[in-house]
């Protein structure tokens, strides 16, 4: 206990204390662990006490090594022992082992052993003798005045976004569409151990540490809720930020099986973690996420073998008590609109590959489809879930290329039809993208990315419809804005960042572009904006982002040394109606002038500040002019217009006289 | 504003000046012949032959009749401008960065590097006596360099010296003791150019860290920092606006490195006073090396790492440009 005073002095002279009181309790938590108690010993003379020694050592040396001095068989004034032992193991591992197996070891027929560890004794020793109900884990203040307003970035007078950008600092930016720089609303030394995210609504900021993760969020930024999980490596939110899951790397063989760790679904509004879930094996690939949301944070499955595991939420128990049995299944994906799983299986003996799709949780399949010679699948849901497309690569008969084939689930009709869009020998599919919000997608291939082709379908129809396609494009990525039909290709990568901003609606390239090593573009929430950036592992010297208008002006560029990430800060989904939307596009005019004014009555405000700033400047620096007895007016003359070499002569005769007024003065 | 290019070099440009009327230009190159060209057409006049190394630096005196040059065969040179014959050598044990006139042109400072085991030193040289003898031996040593002295100018009125150095760091030496009178460090890499303003009464810095900063003359005090994104090699005050214009761009090493574009060789214009950039000028496609303004300041001239000087007329609409 002396050790827990003193970390606490310690920590009080060090003022930054929370860090190492933690660090301190991690650790004295550790050392208590590694020991166990074992009661219930026999009591016995001082003659058959090295015997009891090398009993109690055999016993307790099936679990782990114990050094020399590591078992302690305490004895009174006689030398009788006490009837107790403590045992310190090297891992606090080794320690839950001995609990674990050896508690209620018979040693012989009048005594059980009792083991626990210290850290248990510690506990059982402090708790009260009076029960009091356990304190919530977050103090809700009284007052929801006093409370942080998470949605408080939203209430921006001009609609704003933000970004958040990580170089050897951690920084949150407002950007502004007047052409002004990016205007810094917060930053923290060291924010975060890794990169940083936000939450799918944009309502946290999450930043990674060696203990845990934290969200932060408010107007003030602060730190909103802590989820302990030491080292570790990944998270991921669900979809209506009710719940967060994170995954450590332990290896499910030094885990707790009563109580593991490795995985962790936590509630986020309280912090309280609801179920732990033993990890896959370290030779095993890691798939992440590797539990799956529902779209309404109602279920989360994940995909154990042949099976999906469904829990419900919150109580994270599983779905009837059984998961779904599906033999060889290889991957799944929630609908992200509708309660529908989608999962595929693939070519067995005699029988096709498939996919499927069931509803949860009535676990009713709603329709399936064969596939032949596959062999890869990949699922793409349609933001609205309307459309489900399965990108199916199939061996040629020669079993030397892949073709590419596309299959069409149209969700909302009935029956769920199925289309097949086939792709030709040798073109290889380089990305598949659907419009968020609409019915529309878009498909790059080629057998060469610098100048392949994109190809635009619409699924409006009762068929899919071909629209057009653009060639000879360097081309491997496809982005969507979130809406109005704007689309980036993208050639990143081995392409060396080429841009082309184009309008779907009107086939009408909008500008081309390049940033050169981009490896990455994002766009901003409204639609109106896209970010291209070039970490700093991809080039030292070029590192830094670019924000472009949706038809490729750029906007503002930045190079800053050691950047590493950018990402824009999400939005929550709109609470208009389609109505209320469509009302608004049509009155957009009005709007419009409104906004309009709004944005030069701004600029008019700014421009009016920066002249005045300009001024002051100038001021100062005539004042520092005087101080050392120059004067500032060859600065002035030239101001007007340009002069011929005569004029010049003449214009050095004026500053004399100038010069002259000034002494009079 | 269509240039003049000046190709006479066959190896990346070190340094420009200007003659104080403004009529001839000064150019030293990494191939060991500096050379002379008018500034009204930009034919070559001709060349000072005679060192065997890479030349570093020049000066020209107020009546444009001398000419010193520094080089890295070890020497430094003394010539006569117009014929071209050498009238002096000074050899020294390492390279010679920077040559200098003092304002009154009786003296030439001429400052070695720290190489070769050889510590970084200012020496000053006797040279409007008649006595070739007297000229030869330095009759001063500024001493104690942490670093390679990159640039020396003098104050046009005071007995004052300026140098800065590869540490980053600004000496001011008084020229009557030799003492080292005061020393402040600006930069956090080396300066690699020093230049005064017309009056004299500031100095403007250019360093490898991507700024470059005005100081106060007798202060020393920064009044002025501009921000780039790129090593800066040069930068110089306009005579005649408050102007500054800065050359860089990445290091010669690293330009395979980076797209055609990226490389940010423009020479680039800066507001003195906002410290806002207001224009930059593209054309080279190495790094800016050296940038200089013609004393009316109706002219500046640059040169580059690929071996060519540009110079820039300005044009009607750059005088007329308010920035209020």
């Amino acid at each position: 206990m002396s050790l827990a005073v003193t970390s606490r002095n310690a920590s009080e002279l060090l003022k930054d204390s929370q860090f190492l009181e933690e660090e301190q309790k991690r650790i004295e938590q550790r050392e208590l662990s590694r020991a166990v108690i074992v009661s219930n010993v026999p009591k016995i003379t001082v003659d058959k006490y090295e015997k009891l020694c090398t009993v109690l050592r055999k016993v307790f040396q099936q679990v782990g090594n114990i050094g020399s001095d590591a078992l302690w068989v305490p004895q009174d004034e006689n030398k009788d022992t006490k009837g107790f032992a403590l045992i310190t193991y090297d891992t606090p591992e080794e320690a839950l082992k001995a609990v674990l197996q050896l508690n209620e070891y018979p040693l012989d027929k009048n005594h059980t052993l009792q083991v626990k560890t210290l850290l248990d004794i510690e506990r059982i020793v402090h708790t009260s003798e009076t029960f009091e109900p356990p304190s919530l884990p977050i103090e809700i203040p009284t007052d929801p005045s006093s409370r942080p307003n998470l949605f408080s970035w939203l209430l921006d007078e001009r609609g704003r976004d933000q970004f958040m950008i990580r170089h050897e600092e951690t920084e949150i930016y407002w950007f502004d569409s007047l052409g002004i720089p990016p205007q810094l609303e917060y930053s923290r030394m060291n924010w975060t151990e890794a990169d940083g995210y936000w939450s799918p609504r944009g309502t946290y900021f999450v930043t990674f540490h060696i203990q845990g993760i934290a969200i932060w969020g408010g107007p003030k930024w602060e730190r909103l809720m802590r989820f302990p999980h030491s080292h570790v490596k990944k998270f991921d939110f669900s979809p209506c930020e009710n719940y967060l899951v994170t995954w450590n790397d332990l290896d499910p063989e030094r885990d707790n099986p009563k109580d593991p760790e490795c995985i962790i679904i936590w509630e986020v509004a309280t912090g309280r973690k609801l179920r732990g879930f033993l990890g896959p094996k370290h030779d095993e690939k890691v798939a992440w996420p590797m539990f799956k949301f529902q779209y309404k944070d109602e279920m989360v499955a994940r995909l154990v073998e042949n099976a999906i595991s469904v829990y419900t939420l919150p109580e994270m128990t599983l779905l009837d008590k059984r998961s779904m049995k599906i033999p060889y299944i290889r991957d799944f994906q929630w609908s992200p609109a509708d309660s529908i799983i989608a999962y595929w299986q693939p070519e067995v003996g005699n029988n096709p590959a498939k996919v499927t799709l069931v509803e949860m949780p009535s676990r009713k399949e709603l329709r399936q489809k064969a596939v032949y010679s596959v062999a890869d699948i990949e699922l793409y849901w349609q933001q609205n879930g309307k459309y489900l497309c399965c990108k199916a690569s199939r061996l040629t008969k020669s079993k030397k290329s892949r073709l590419a084939n596309f299959e069409f689930f149209r969700i909302r009709q009935k029956e769920i039809p199925v289309e097949v869009l086939e792709y030709k020998e040798k073109e290889v599919v380089y990305d598949f993208a659907w419009e968020p919000d609409g019915d529309r997608f878009a498909i790059a291939y080629g057998d060469n990315a610098s100048r392949a082709s994109v190809a635009f379908y619409s699924m409006e129809d009762t068929q899919v419809k071909y629209l057009f396609s653009l060639t000879q494009r360097p081309v491997n990525r496809i982005f969507w804005a979130p809406q109005n039909g704007f689309v980036v290709l993208a050639g990143l990568g081995s392409l060396n960042g080429q841009l082309e901003f184009y309008n779907v609606n009107e086939q009408e390239s909008m500008n081309q572009s390049e940033h050169f090593m981009c490896t990455n573009a994002e766009w901003d929430a409204s639609g109106r904006f896209v970010a291209t950036w070039v970490p700093y592992s991809r080039n030292k010297m070029e590192c830094g982002y670019i924000i472009w208008t949706f038809y490729g002006k750029e906007v503002y560029q930045a190079t800053i040394s050691m950047f590493s990430q950018f990402l824009w800060r999400p939005r929550p989904e709109w609470l208009l109606s389609k109505e209320q939307q469509k009302k608004i596009k049509k009155n957009l005019k009005s709007y419009r002038e409104r906004y309009e004014r709004e944005d030069q009555e701004l600029k008019e405000m700014r421009r009016s500040g920066k002249a005045a700033e300009r001024k002051k400047l100038r001021d100062a620096w005539k004042q520092y002019l005087q101080s050392i007895g120059e004067d500032d007016k060859p600065f002035q003359w030239m101001s007007g217009k340009k002069e011929t070499t005569e004029e010049i002569v003449e214009i050095t005769e004026e500053l004399l006289e100038f010069k002259e007024e000034i002494i009079d003065k | 504003m269509r240039p003049l290019i000046l190709k006479g070099h066959e190896r990346p440009l070190t340094m420009l000046k200007y003659n104080s009327e403004g009529d001839l230009l000064f150019s030293t190159a990494k191939d060991s012949t500096p050379t002379v060209w008018w500034t009204s057409n930009g034919e070559r006049i001709g060349t000072y032959r005679g060192h065997n190394g890479a030349v570093w630096s020049i000066d020209v005196n107020n009546d444009s009749t001398r000419v010193v040059t520094g080089s890295a065969d070890n020497s430094a040179k003394f010539w006569r401008a117009e014929t071209g014959e050498c009238i002096l050598t000074w050899t020294h044990k390492s390279p010679v960065r920077c040559v200098s006139f003092s304002s009154d042109d009786q003296f030439v400072f001429v400052a070695t590097a720290m190489l070769m085991g050889q510590s970084s030193e200012i020496y000053q040289y006797l040279v409007d006596s008649e006595s070739l003898e007297e000229a030869s031996v330095p009759i001063r040593t500024f001493s104690g360099h942490s670093a390679t002295v990159t640039r020396v100018v003098c104050h046009p009125t005071e007995k004052t010296l300026i140098s800065t150095g590869e540490d980053g760091t600004v000496r001011k030496w008084d020229i009557e003791t030799g003492r080292n009178t005061e020393t402040v460090t600006i930069h956090q890499k080396p300066i690699n150019d020093l230049q005064l303003s017309k009056s004299g009464g500031q100095l403007i810095t250019a360093s490898s860290d991507f700024s470059a900063k005005i100081l106060d003359f007798r202060s020393l005090k920064v009044l002025k920092t501009f921000l780039t994104d790129r090593p800066v090699n040069s930068a110089a005050i306009s005579p005649i606006l408050p102007h500054v214009l800065l050359g860089g761009g990445q290091e010669a090493s690293q330009v395979t490195t980076t797209g055609d574009r990226a490389g940010r060789f423009e020479a680039r214009l800066f507001h003195l006073i906002y410290e806002d950039e207001i224009g930059i000028i593209r054309g080279h496609f190495g790094p800016i090396n050296t940038v200089a303004f013609s004393p009316d300041g109706l002219q500046f001239a640059s040169g580059a790492e690929e071996g060519f000087i540009r110079l820039h007329n300005f044009d009607e609409e750059y005088f007329q440009a308010s920035y209020n």
